[in-house]
């Protein structure tokens, strides 16, 4: 059940950003400093990010490292001013009312130093769990039910610095739903787990938390496979701007496209003089001795999917260059390739 | 007259705190959760809309969770935990054997303070530990959160700053407490410290005067701590100045005339004074003016001061985006 918040009756979005920029001063070396005693170099860490996440959804915020994924999230949990912008979380500006924003919240620290080793589970999260407010005749029940949602009833009573990585990483997520919050962030939460724990944790955020609890989800990550999983929407964010932002399939159709064209037969030369004639604005692979794969749009341009090259474009060509051709079926496009697109960086994982 | 009465006030709640700190931490951690739950309870009946006694009992609550955790923290290092009372009775024993040595020869100067240089000096030593604790254990509280990581954990709950940071060194300033008792507790028990004509209620007075003013030296410490990391010079220098002009290995009355002035200048001369001439002459509060002034007029002057550097460091910090960096 989706308990989001409300505002002049209307439900407000769970998050929204308007032309967040975010600017650090960078430290400088002793020679630097004599050199230009009152200079200071400026590092953008974001630049003009502007989001909407929705109520009860997975929000991924996609991006290499350094690209400015935990500063916004920070920004959004009140741990950090922005340079430039406004966010509002639950309709709560983050800026003005800190605090209240603070309440509405959970955020998921993948840091497994952000524990208390010497203190049990339950020792911790009775721990931050008076920290934020939870009545004491309440706290109890509330502990139980996070540990028993997150799997770690049998654990209670154990030391956080006997814990696996998995366990820690469910203690996690088990602090920051103490509160019971709407909007739940979560940077790299399966990171430095293996395959199986960090399916089963991609399974407990979906299902669990969002599915049937109707909880926003804003995770910030650089997997792939993670937010073919779980995510309803995407940001790809690259050098601090976001490059784009939707569902996966819409960006997929935003910026390319997919055909195998089958051919009777492959006349000579024929993707050269194809190439040539389309001006470079496809991308062609001979898949066999009878079959193209032509990917529209492929170069890292910004025009508009609407003025770009279409397929019936690219049949017509073909055929005024002498191909016979026997069918033409569109292909899905994996992710990993509409994120090196927009990133233009081909190391990408998964 | 105003400002006088709101301090006794704000004292003895203050000391009502105190009271119900060291009772809960070392007696019974049980009978305070079930107080906390019995007032939810009544709140919730009685739809309490009181912010201030809600924000008084949120933060009491709060502080014994922070209380709590180190102790958790700190007994779980056994060894480590049982060493602490032995290097205090080496270090009793240490100016015993000083005192020893002097013998007569210092009375003329410790005369006002009963003429016994080992009560002199074991009253120093214990209560500058109160200088020590104030001055870094604001800043090592956040400096310490900031090396282990729990500082973001901590700072995205609801608990306000000065809350968090207050609450941190509260277990510090407990087990200063407790030293402090077994410091004297050795001496009059081992080496017949006499504290009989003892004015507890002056030296009470004092010492809550001693901590204000001490903390808000700390809190200005832990600003710029919040804001440099590393490297803080209030501490550093206060610290120094202290023990130097403060008076707690000798009576400031050895200094030169021009340099006994400075000595007025630091919080600690006042303290160590007062201190000491309620617990070995038991001077009354009335007796005592011009150090409860003294005292008075540092905390005045110093806890604002504190509050508004330390929200400047905040959010300076935040800006910066370094609120958690080290």
């Amino acid at each position: 059940m989706n308990k989001g918040s409300f505002q002049n009756g209307y439900m407000c979005l769970a998050i929204e950003t308007f032309g967040i920029t975010k600017k650090f001063t960078q430290m400088r070396s002793f020679q630097e400093i004599l050199k230009a005693p009152f200079s200071w170099k400026e590092v953008v860490a974001l630049q003009d990010v502007s989001l909407k996440v929705k109520q009860g959804e997975v929000f991924c915020l996609l991006g290499p490292n350094g690209a400015g994924k935990t500063t916004l999230i920070k920004i959004l949990c009140t741990l950090m001013l922005p340079t430039e912008g406004r966010a509002m979380v639950n309709g709560l500006d983050v800026v003005a009312y800190p605090a209240k924003v603070r309440k509405a919240i959970g955020y998921v620290i993948s840091e497994e130093r952000s524990f208390y080793w010497r203190l049990t589970a339950w020792q911790n999260l009775k721990f931050f769990g008076i920290l934020n407010n939870i009545p004491a005749a309440e706290l109890t029940q509330r502990i139980s039910h996070v540990l028993k949602l997150v799997g770690l009833s049998d654990k209670a009573k154990t030391l956080f610095k006997d814990f696996s990585l998995g366990m820690k990483q469910r203690l996690a997520i088990a602090r920051s739903l103490l509160t019971d919050p709407q909007v739940l962030f979560m940077d790299e939460p399966t990171r430095s787990l293996d395959p199986a724990s960090a399916e089963s944790l991609r399974c407990f955020i979906r299902r669990q938390l969002v599915d049937r609890e109707g909880k926003t989800v804003f995770l910030a990550t650089h997997n792939l496979k993670e937010v073919e999983e779980i995510g309803h929407r995407l940001a790809i964010i690259h050098e601090g701007r976001v490059k784009a932002c939707g569902r996966p399939q819409d960006l997929l159709l935003e910026r390319l496209e997919r055909y195998v064209i089958r051919l009777q037969s492959l006349p000579p030369d024929f993707i050269g003089r194809l190439s040539q004639q389309l001006d470079g604005q496809i991308s062609i692979k001979a898949d066999g001795m009878s079959e193209l794969e032509i990917t529209l749009g492929a170069a890292t341009d910004t025009e508009a999917a609407e003025s770009r090259l279409q397929i019936p474009d690219v049949i017509a060509c073909m055929v005024s260059l002498g191909a016979r051709i026997e069918g033409c079926l569109k292909k899905e496009i994996p992710l990993s390739e509409i994120y090196a697109a927009y990133t233009r960086d081909d190391k990408i994982m998964d | 007259m105003k400002i006088g009465s709101m301090l006794l006030h704000f004292f003895s709640k203050a000391l009502i705190l105190l009271d119900l700190l060291l009772e809960v931490t070392f007696k019974d951690f049980k009978e305070i959760r079930n107080f906390c739950k019995s007032v939810d309870r009544l709140r919730i009946k009685n739809n309490i809309k009181n912010e201030w006694s809600f924000k008084g009992l949120s933060f009491a609550r709060k502080a014994l969770a922070f209380i709590q955790r180190d102790f958790i923290e700190e007994t779980s290092y056994k060894f480590s935990f049982f060493l602490q009372f032995f290097s205090i009775f080496i270090s009793v024993l240490v100016f015993y054997f000083i005192a020893k040595l002097f013998g007569a020869a210092a009375s003329a100067f410790l005369a006002p303070y009963g003429g016994d240089y080992f009560s002199f000096v074991l009253i120093g030593v214990a209560f500058s530990n109160y200088l020590e604790v104030a001055l870094h254990s604001f800043s090592s509280s956040i400096r310490n959160a900031q090396m282990t990581g729990t500082l973001e954990a901590v700072l995205v709950t609801q608990t306000e700053i000065p809350t968090i940071i207050i609450s941190s060194s509260l277990y510090s300033f407990l087990w200063t407490s407790f030293r402090v008792v077994v410091y004297l507790l050795i001496g009059i028990l081992l080496f017949k410290v006499n504290i009989s004509q003892a004015n507890f209620t002056a030296a009470g007075v004092i010492l809550l005067l001693t901590i204000t003013t001490f903390s808000s030296i700390g809190i200005i410490s832990a600003s710029f701590i919040m804001v440099m990391k590393k490297g803080d010079p209030v501490a550093n220098i206060f610290s120094g100045l202290s023990w130097f002009l403060g008076g707690v290995y000798y009576p400031i009355a050895v200094l030169p005339a021009w340099l006994r002035k400075f000595s007025y200048l630091i919080p600690l001369t006042y303290s160590l004074e007062g201190m000491r001439l309620a617990l070995l002459k038991g001077y009354s509060l009335r007796e005592l003016s011009q150090n409860i002034m003294g005292l008075g007029l540092f905390s005045l002057i110093m806890l604002p001061l504190s509050v508004l550097c330390f929200r400047l460091a905040v959010d300076k910090a935040k800006r910066d985006g370094s609120l958690t960096h080290f």
